[in-house]
């Protein structure tokens, strides 16, 4: 408390007082409110020219607790959201029940209740991912619910594999409408379906143009071996293997041919609604964690699970959340997507398909280290690339 | 080198120690961090006293709004990270002081906060916070670019962590007398730069 006997201090030196920390500046005066704000501004300067006194170390640790934190509360908010959207839906329908039971009663109008009515509701308790069964010669389709998820590399989760590509950022959120996927990569039987239903000659296989191999003299090289093509993609391959040795455009026309077999909207997935299936809600590198796992997926090399050198027959490994085979590893999978640089160019489809002719492919080979095989990792190729680590899965609509 | 310049250079370095911690990059953004953490400590040291749950706490959410926004950080990157900063530190304490409040009847029974004589100022804790300090960071800036503007900078920041004028001739090789003209000056000199360059 200040002594009646001492002279106030002039502005001047009430100033410096604040300035050099000696008084504490009083809300609401300006003069103070002034000195104090002098004196933050300083300290944050000097803070800024200090030495680092964290490593990297503790800064990484701190950043995974962080972003997990962060992660919980972003997921909890959206938790509230559907809560109280659910209990007004809940509402609602009780509204309607209790209307609907009142008119039945008033009008004594005879009603059953209709199958589509039943399967509705029991649609919502029915586990969502049909039970597998071995590939046919049509693709078995799983619905996947529409979401938002990140796409791209996200740091501290998809890099810790020894990082990411530059054509993997910037991460981005992005919403997905609900749509369906092939369980697994179209199969050697589904294609030759296609081909004996149309008479289809692939792109390897017009005028013997053939498939992209490696070079068995000197395997960093690739060569396109004429003789070579999905029938005989130069390994043993049986009904159940991926097909391989398919162009972009052998893939769009087997959805095309699919669309009109069966009446649906069969098509290649976007590189979103890849991504997005491929992680199964997982923000990890894999959807099984952030480090490789030959539990999981067909990659160069043969140990543990994975005992295939080349393709492996579809569904040998773990599905994912969605239900999904093969989402990591086994071969590479096209998508619709014309290929862009990065995330960050902000240009149209229609434009981008113009300016190349390559399209994103997805998922990784078997002939690839692990890290290709990250839900994020994309690479290019053009519409008429194929190769013996090349194929693809369909996508349907929903209506 | 210009003005402007150096200041979009302080700029990148800034932007560059943002994107490490949120890319984890480099050194993973412990530059970043050792920054916050020494100004929180800093905070916490004197008037604004915290414990070091409580630091870590105002360092967690700074981190988190950081990894929310960081991205979006336009013009100047230091003070944005500042305002940050400052907005979480005055949070925490707001939180305390609600804590702490005194209530008492009034005349007709109901607890009201008891009056405190004065109430301590949180300066920059507005709304116009970003640009305050952005202003003051031209003033320092303008202030370090000086033929003695590095020294003049020893003194102020040795000012404001409490050192005396004997301590700070000392640490920079100045007379007491020098240094004590130099501080005199100070308000001047800042609010005069504040009118020119604000």
């Amino acid at each position: 408390m200040a002594n009646e006997n001492e002279p106030e201090p002039s502005e001047q030196e009430q100033w410096e007082a604040i300035v050099s920390g000696q008084s504490l500046p009083v809300a609401g005066k300006q003069s103070d409110e002034e000195a104090e704000a002098v004196r933050q501004v300083l300290l944050w300067r000097q803070a800024r020219e200090q030495t680092a006194v964290i490593t990297p170390e503790q800064a990484a640790r701190f950043y995974q607790h962080t972003e997990q934190i962060r992660r919980e509360r972003l997921k909890s908010s959206r938790s509230r959201t559907l809560g109280v959207l659910v209990l007004i839906g809940f509402g609602l329908l009780g509204a309607g029940l209790s209307l609907g039971w009142w008119l039945f009663h008033k009008q004594a109008v005879p009603a059953t209740t209709t199958a589509n009515q039943t399967n509705g509701l029991s649609k919502l308790t029915a586990p969502m991912i049909p039970p597998a069964t071995p590939p046919n010669d049509l693709p078995q389709m799983l619905e996947l619910p529409a979401g938002s998820f990140t796409m791209g590399c996200t740091a501290g989760w998809d890099d810790q594999l020894g990082g990411c590509r530059e054509n993997e950022y910037p991460a981005h959120s992005v919403q997905v409408k609900a749509f369906a996927m092939a369980r697994h990569e179209i199969t050697v039987q589904q294609f030759k379906r296609f081909v004996e239903a149309t008479h289809y000659v692939t792109t390897a296989e017009f005028q013997h143009q053939g498939c992209a191999i490696q070079d068995l003299a000197k395997p960093t090289a690739w060569i396109i071996s004429s003789e070579h093509n999905w029938r005989n993609p130069s390994f043993a391959q049986t009904e159940v293997h991926p097909v391989v040795c398919v162009s972009w455009q052998d893939a769009q026309t087997y959805t095309q041919w699919l669309s009109q077999e069966t009446g649906q909207a069969y098509r290649l997935p976007t590189e979103a609604e890849w991504e997005y299936a491929a992680r199964g809600g997982k923000i990890t590198a894999f959807y099984w964690g952030s480090q490789a796992d030959r539990h999981f997926a067909n990659v160069q090399g043969v140990e543990g699970q994975d005992q295939w050198a080349q393709t492996a027959p579809a569904g040998q490994f773990a599905a994912n959340p969605f239900g999904l085979h093969d989402m990591a590893g086994n071969v590479w999978e096209w998508t619709a997507d014309c290929w862009q640089q990065n995330y960050s160019m902000n240009i149209e489809p229609e434009a981008l398909c113009q300016q190349n002719a390559f399209r994103a492919r997805r998922g990784g080979g078997w002939d690839n280290v692990p890290a290709s095989a990250r839900s994020a990792a994309r690479s290019p190729a053009s519409v008429l690339d194929r190769s013996y680590v090349l194929g693809f899965r369909v996508v349907r609509e929903l209506p | 080198m210009s003005a402007v310049s150096e200041a979009n250079q302080e700029n990148d370095l800034c932007r560059e120690m943002l994107l490490q911690f949120v890319e984890q990059r480099g050194d993973q953004g412990a530059q970043l961090l050792s920054v916050l953490t020494r100004y929180i400590r800093t905070c916490a040291y004197r008037h604004y006293p915290l414990s070091a749950e409580d630091q870590q706490d105002i360092l967690q959410e700074t981190a988190i709004k950081i990894l929310k926004h960081a991205r979006q950080v336009q013009g100047n990157c230091n003070a944005w990270l500042f305002s940050v900063v400052r907005n979480e530190y005055i949070d925490r304490l707001r939180q305390l002081q609600a804590k702490q409040k005194v209530f008492e009847p009034d005349a007709d029974g109901t607890l009201v906060p008891v009056a405190e004589e004065t109430t301590p100022s949180f300066a920059l804790a507005d709304q116009d916070l970003y640009n305050q300090v952005d202003c003051l960071e031209r003033v320092f800036d303008e202030i370090a670019r000086q033929p003695t503007g590095a020294v003049d900078m020893l003194i102020y920041t040795d000012y404001v962590q409490g050192l005396s004028n004997a301590e700070i001739a000392e640490h920079t090789g100045r007379t007491i007398g020098a240094i004590a003209k130099r501080l005199s000056g100070l308000r001047e000199r800042v609010w005069q730069l504040k009118q020119e360059l604000c």
